[in-house]
């Protein structure tokens, strides 16, 4: 054979294997990280797919569109019609309070019951006087009641009635205080006092998901066009299609998910780099004598190449099924095998590209090994001629600092693994322990604990829901003097009540954009104009002149539709209410000044203040003096009353507060505890998933402590083995070995505690700038729980090494490789 | 009188049927201030006897005192404190470590006792060895020949009961054994340092007092010079 042909691929391949049987220690470290990287990574890409998808899943099966009051017939031709999904039908009787519950009757066909999930027990009602009625509503009532039992009830139209309970609806309601009641048709018509059958077709149209919201219109129109259905019975869900496009995958998550699965597979490679690099280091001698023997530098790297890749294509699978499992588990709703069959190809990929960068320095190493510097390997590469002193202290522990020198890029590749961990770590968990998405609570209720308030949502069959039907029921509702100084004094006199502090509120049609819209007034005080005159004000900057006339301040920024329907101080636009005598006033209100609140609460947050808005500014788009108001709409504009408790007798209070109001047909009750802990429920995947990251990034650290530790005892055996040979105890030696590591602890604790902690909280700044709910908490608990591990790792695997090599005999150890 | 006395010493590796006898009932005596050499040939047993006498590996059966201290009665600490204290090693590979420089390999085993080396004492050995210039320098800075030196130095500095020496010229040139082993006797005449040396070559054993052959784990002969 010439010696150009070096055709002994299977050689390299047989040593390599019979490299990784003696190695069982790295194999398994190495697998356990390229496998805990690789379901990492996996995890993070199913549960970002996953929450889209599930989005996704449930936005399609969502209605769009809703044909209001059709005939049978015109329904029928709707559900024929080829652009349509699928159709149900419902019909509206109303809502009203009994009691303390808020009942909400209406009808719906057996197909539109099947596609909200109604889990009943019983036949559904389908004779006149038949209902289905939930279970939890039952049990409030204390009636023991089973499918067929007939009930004496009054359903909100203040008439008594006895009905069959043909069946008991088994899903919670949604709300403690708030039911459902399903009733048949013939029923429904005769609650409402129709002779004429009409429903609700609810539709949902094909390709939905891929139209805007003008498409949709357009679509929706088309079809009832073709079923006979007018226009202004049909109404499309704008909401529906705002939703899709947050439920879609942005270029901004995609981004996300990359940078994390980068900084997932760099610490995992820094990890797999720095075991084999000390695997390397510890067989230098054997690499010498190979390339003493023939094997030339390429041969050497392939070997080191094949170990990896092999090693790679051990963990991989073992990730992908861990991988797979946590991204069903957080998200079973968002399952799809084509997304997960995608996702771990990637990832497979990813884990083999990644190994095969991360041994490559190593076997590069390996290769340069020349057969004479094998030879004289001592493992130590200090670049010192002689000490400067002429002996140093030769305690243990000095002797550790001296070992720490002596190979300096292990130590450092060491303990930037090690250092990355820890950051990661720090940061993802200030950020998590910081995220306070139910705080978004405490600024929709400023100045209380609860809010009481004005509702004209109840009714049967004679609401008028049109805009200005609302408009007027409200100001009826102020006429009347509902939330008038009687029910202040009520409030200020309950126990536990430390403020009442009422908010102003007139509710107008407009169409200062062109189109006639439902919008409100809010009424804002001397005080609060303070606060306007800060958030880029333009106009009138004295209170008592803008108090003289009726206008309004006008906030520009939030709403959108300024921005093509722009208005500027000194504009009239037309408006729509009712006054206390019921008269409806229809006038031009002019804008007396303009504020840019969105602007002026970007440059409060980079500056780090988030200041909290009263109820009459916050969210408010029409802005009037509250004494103008009054007088210009010839009533109490009190819409409702912020009530702050004592916090010792929170519960207490709100007992109270419902016994007396719970059941108030014109007012609603609303408590921010209860809907912190609705929203908390909801980030609580979002939070599982970070600490999830947050454990990885602890367990890579571990991991890579324990490989440090392990192979730091192993390679050194021989060394080990004189330096006991001359009269060096166990004792001192696990005191060597444990001063050595405990510097990568102490580095890495510090990296967490204080570098992590540092970047945890920028982190939390930046949140903060780009308006997540954020209030910056230090990771105390999550910190801790990081030192104790490493610590706790070090001490047990320094003793456990110190007790595996003695396994050996010393004489045994001390012969050479 | 007797600083060294081995009763009955056995190693066996295995069972049977693959028992190995690495040493099968071996007697020794060595007097203090002696220098003795035991040979024969690879897998006779020597290095294994010698191993045995250093407290570095335990025997099957039978008796070992060192300066009157019975090894077998020691457990892993005591040996290791006896070693430090009491035995001094040269192996064939020097066995330095590599993080220390010359000085401080040489006093290790007193600064793992918790001791102050005797300065004065380390510097007539140093001087003895030739190696005053070079006590800064790591163990990859020197020769073999230079290595080996400082490991005699090391096994010497804390004045232990008996020197072992496990075929200390086995990886130096003949110049430079000739150096050593010329070393390990002066030495250990000046300082009447106990000296048992391994040895395969005939023609080294005869720097000793005592020569003891070993084959098949068994002594075969013992001769004075």
């Amino acid at each position: 054979m010439g010696m150009d042909k070096n055709n002994n691929g299977g050689i390299v391949r047989r040593i390599a294997d019979k490299s990784m049987k003696n190695n069982r220690a790295r194999n398994f470290f190495t697998c356990l990280t390229i496998a805990l990287s690789v379901a990492l990574v996996l995890t993070f890409i199913l549960y970002i797919f996953g929450s889209s998808k599930e989005k996704l899943r449930l936005q399609e099966d969502s209605p769009q569109v809703s044909y209001l009051d059709v005939t049978p017939e015109q329904a029928e031709a709707i559900k024929a019609n080829s652009a349509v999904k699928w159709v149900g039908t419902e019909k509206k009787v109303g809502s009203s309070k009994v009691g303390n519950s808020r009942l909400t009757v209406f009808y719906q066909d057996d197909f539109y019951m099947d596609k909200d999930k109604i889990e009943y027990t019983g036949e559904l009602p389908r004779g006149e006087n038949e209902i289905m009625v939930p279970r939890d509503y039952l049990e409030q009532l204390g009636l023991d009641i089973h499918p067929g039992d007939a009930a004496s009830l009054d359903l909100g139209d203040k008439t008594v009635r006895e009905y069959k309970i043909t069946a008991i609806a088994e899903s919670p309601s949604k709300a403690k205080n708030s039911h459902k009641i399903f009733v048949s048709l013939p029923c429904a018509l005769l609650m409402t006092g129709q002779s004429e059958e009409t429903v609700d077709a609810i539709v949902n149209m094909q390709g939905a998901m891929d139209m805007d919201y003008d498409i949709a219109q357009e679509s929706a129109a088309q079809i009832g066009g073709q079923a006979g259905v007018s226009e202004d019975q049909i109404k499309v869900n704008d909401v529906y299609f705002s939703q899709s496009n947050i439920s879609k995958l942005t270029p901004g998550s995609i981004m996300t998910l990359a940078l994390v699965a980068l900084l997932i597979l760099s610490a995992a490679g820094i990890v797999i780099h720095n075991i084999f690099y000390i695997s390397v280091a510890g067989k230098v001698r054997e690499y010498g004598q190979l390339r003493t023997i023939g094997m030339t530098r390429k041969q050497v790297r392939r070997m080191i190449s094949r170990e990896g890749r092999r090693l790679a294509l051990c963990g991989i699978p073992f990730g992908l099924v861990l991988g797979g499992v946590m991204g069903y588990a957080l998200v079973p709703g968002g399952w799809d095998f084509l997304n997960f069959a995608g996702a771990a190809l990637v990832c497979s990929l990813l884990g083999i590209v990644f190994v095969g960068i991360s041994v490559r320095k190593p076997g590069k190493i390996a290769a340069m090994t020349s057969p004479v510097e094998a030879l004289g390997y001592t493992g130590y590469t200090g670049k010192e001629k002689a000490s400067k002193e002429l002996q140093r202290s030769l305690t243990p522990e000095n002797l550790a600092a001296l070992n720490l020198r002596r190979n300096r890029k292990k130590s450092i590749l060491t303990m930037c693994s090690l250092v990355l961990a820890g950051i990661l770590m720090g940061a993802i968990t200030s950020f998590v322990v910081s995220y306070d998405p139910a705080a978004v609570v405490d600024n929709s209720y400023p100045d209380g604990d609860y809010q009481l308030q004005l509702s004209a949502e109840s009714g049967y069959t004679n609401n008028d829901t049109s805009l200005l039907g609302r408009a007027k029921a409200y100001a009826s509702l102020q006429a009347a003097d509902t939330m008038g100084e009687d029910l202040r004094e009520e409030l200020e006199g309950v126990d536990g009540v430390t403020g009442v502090k009422p908010w102003h509120y007139l509710m107008i049609a407009t169409d200062i954009f062109g189109e006639p819209e439902e919008m409100s007034i809010n009424g804002f005080t001397e005080e609060d104009f303070e606060l306007l005159k800060q958030m880029n004000y333009e106009g009138e900057t004295s209170y008592q002149k803008l108090a003289e006339t009726p206008g309004v301040i006008v906030e520009i920024e939030y709403n959108s539709n300024f921005e093509k329907n722009p208005v500027k101080v000194g504009d009239k636009f037309p408006v729509v209410c009712y006054n206390g005598k019921g008269e409806m006033i229809e006038t031009d209100l002019p804008v007396l000044g303009t504020i840019r609140q969105k602007t002026w609460s970007s440059d409060n947050r980079k500056k780090g203040i988030q200041q909290k808005l009263p109820l009459s500014i916050m969210g408010s788009t029409l802005m009037m003096p509250v004494e103008t108001m009054n007088e210009w709409a010839g009533m109490n504009t009190t819409y409702g009353y912020e009530i702050a408790v004592s916090p010792d007798k929170e519960a207490e209070v709100g007992k109270t507060l419902e016994e007396l109001y719970g059941a108030e047909e014109n007012m609603y009750l609303g408590s921010k505890r209860e809907i912190k802990e609705s929203r908390e429920q909801e980030e609580f995947s979002m939070k599982v998933i970070l600490y999830v990251l947050a454990a990885f990034l602890v367990i890579f650290g571990l991991i890579n402590l324990m490989n440090t530790i392990m192979t730091n005892l192993f390679s050194r055996k021989r060394e080990l083995g004189i330096l006991q040979a001359v009269g060096m105890t166990k004792v001192q030696i696990r005191r060597m070995l444990s001063r050595e590591t405990l510097s990568y602890v102490a580095l890495s604790v510090f990296c967490a505690a204080a570098v992590g902690g540092a970047l945890g909280y920028a982190l939390v700044r930046v949140a903060f700038i780009m308006q997540l709910w954020v209030k910056y908490q230090y990771p105390w608990i999550p910190v801790l729980v990081y030192i104790v591990a490493l610590c706790l790792m070090q001490w047990g695997m320094t003793r456990y090494g110190v007790k595996m090599l003695q396994k050996e005999s010393l004489v045994d150890r001390m012969k050479e490789n | 009188m007797s600083i060294l006395e081995v009763k009955g010493l056995k190693k066996y590796y295995g069972t049977e049927p693959a028992l190995v006898k690495a040493l099968d009932g071996v007697d020794l005596t060595v007097h203090q201030g002696s220098f003795t050499a035991v040979v024969g040939k690879s897998g006779s047993g020597k290095s294994t006897m010698l191993h045995m006498i250093g407290g570095l590996d335990i025997p099957t059966e039978g008796s070992i005192k060192v300066a009157g201290r019975e090894l077998s009665n020691m457990n892993d600490d005591e040996l290791t404190i006896f070693r430090r204290r009491q035995i001094g090693f040269v192996f064939q590979s020097y066995n330095l470590v590599p993080i220390l420089n010359a000085y401080e390999n040489i006093v290790l085993p007193i600064e793992l006792d918790g001791g102050k080396a005797d300065k004065e004492f380390i510097m007539e050995i140093v001087r003895m060895i030739g190696m005053e210039k070079k006590l800064r320098n790591l163990p990859n800075q020197m020769s073999g020949g230079e290595q080996q030196r400082i490991a005699i130095a090391r096994a010497l500095a804390a004045k232990p009961a008996i020197l072992l020496a496990d075929e200390p010229t086995g990886n130096l040139d003949s110049r430079t054994s000739q150096d050593v082993l010329g070393l390990l006797k002066n030495t250990g005449e000046r300082f009447g340092q106990t000296i048992v040396m391994i040895t395969h070559n005939e023609q080294i054993a005869q720097l000793a007092d005592t020569v003891i052959r070993i084959e098949d784990g068994k002594i075969a002969e013992s001769r004075w010079n």
